[in-house]
């Protein structure tokens, strides 16, 4: 049960703002180099690269659960999902990883970004809760509406992270 | 020279960890490692040359906080230091742990420096 707090539950354009924050602050210091293309685009779709659409298979979550509750959502391309793997591992670009590992690698990263989201615009509204992180099948998000989404353009492959609150959660 | 514990349910980031120990040149001999506080636990009543722990806080089976709680049942924090390794970034849930028995707290993302930081005065 979330504590009360009188701190207003944040808009959808601060909740997006403080997710732009959180990826900044783990892949400038933790992941790779990455491009920012977009701001509540749609990602499947919106970019091609040398002609060809890339299908965002992969999606890792955590969701969060207090004042206002819904997920985190990173969803990549296969390729985006390796250069994400490597970069934390800190391997080069030959090194074959297993799929367990590159999504290992995607899950840290959702964690890591959640928990910058929590501590800076959560937690001052009360308790809140993280998940575990998790894998979901592409397409799986919360039944509530998004929040907004940043879409990345990384050494190989694209990223989009997302904001979703949940349907029916307190304060949503 | 220093055993260091590496709790995390990641992989990944217990990777991560130990070659951050190697590039920051702390001085550790040994790393081993557990996915989550219970096994953490079975491992510290294994192996007793273990020096230090760092953990995560937010991993399945048991957390990172209740790992705290269950090492300061028998051990001071003096005897054998816990640092926190975690996104839980809040002042809140820091405050609990290091009140609950923890000896510092390192938050993710982090540098070499950072844990080179809440390292260095308990490896020697």
């Amino acid at each position: 049960m979330a504590e009360s707090s009188t701190q207003a539950v944040p808009e959808d354009a601060q909740l997006l703002a403080a997710l732009e924050r959180a990826v900044d602050e783990v892949f400038t210091s933790m992941v790779c180099a990455f491009e920012a293309l977009a701001e509540n685009g749609s990602p499947v779709g919106s970019v091609t690269r040398a002609g060809a659409r890339e299908c965002f298979d992969r999606e890792a979550v955590v969701e969060f659960r207090g004042a206002i509750s819904g997920q985190v959502v990173l969803r990549c391309t296969a390729a985006g999902a390796h250069d994400i793997a490597r970069g934390l591992l800190m391997l080069d670009g030959e090194t074959a990883l297993a799929i367990d590992e590159v999504n290992d690698a995607l899950k840290e990263c959702a964690n890591m970004v959640t928990g910058r989201v929590k501590t800076q615009v959560l937690d001052p509204l009360g308790a809140f809760e993280l998940s575990i992180p998790f894998m979901q099948d592409a397409g799986a998000h919360c039944d509530g509406p998004a929040c907004g989404s940043l879409i990345y353009r990384l050494q190989e492959g694209l990223l989009s992270v997302e904001l979703w609150r949940r349907v029916g959660a307190p304060n949503s | 020279m220093n055993k260091v514990l590496i709790v995390d349910d990641s992989a990944t980031m217990r990777k991560i960890i130990t070659r951050v120990l190697r590039q920051a040149e702390i001085p550790c001999a040994s790393v081993v490692e557990a996915g989550n506080g219970l096994e953490a636990m079975a491992r510290l009543q294994s192996d007793p040359e273990i020096d230090l722990v760092l953990s995560d806080i937010n991993m399945p089976e048991m957390n990172g906080v209740d790992l705290v709680k269950a090492v300061r049942a028998t051990r001071a924090k003096e005897a054998l230091p816990v640092i926190m390794v975690t996104t839980e970034g809040g002042e809140a849930m820091m405050n609990n742990a290091l009140a609950l028995g923890a000896n510092g707290y390192v938050t993710k993302p982090f540098t070499p420096e950072s844990i080179r930081a809440a390292l260095e005065a308990y490896l020697g």
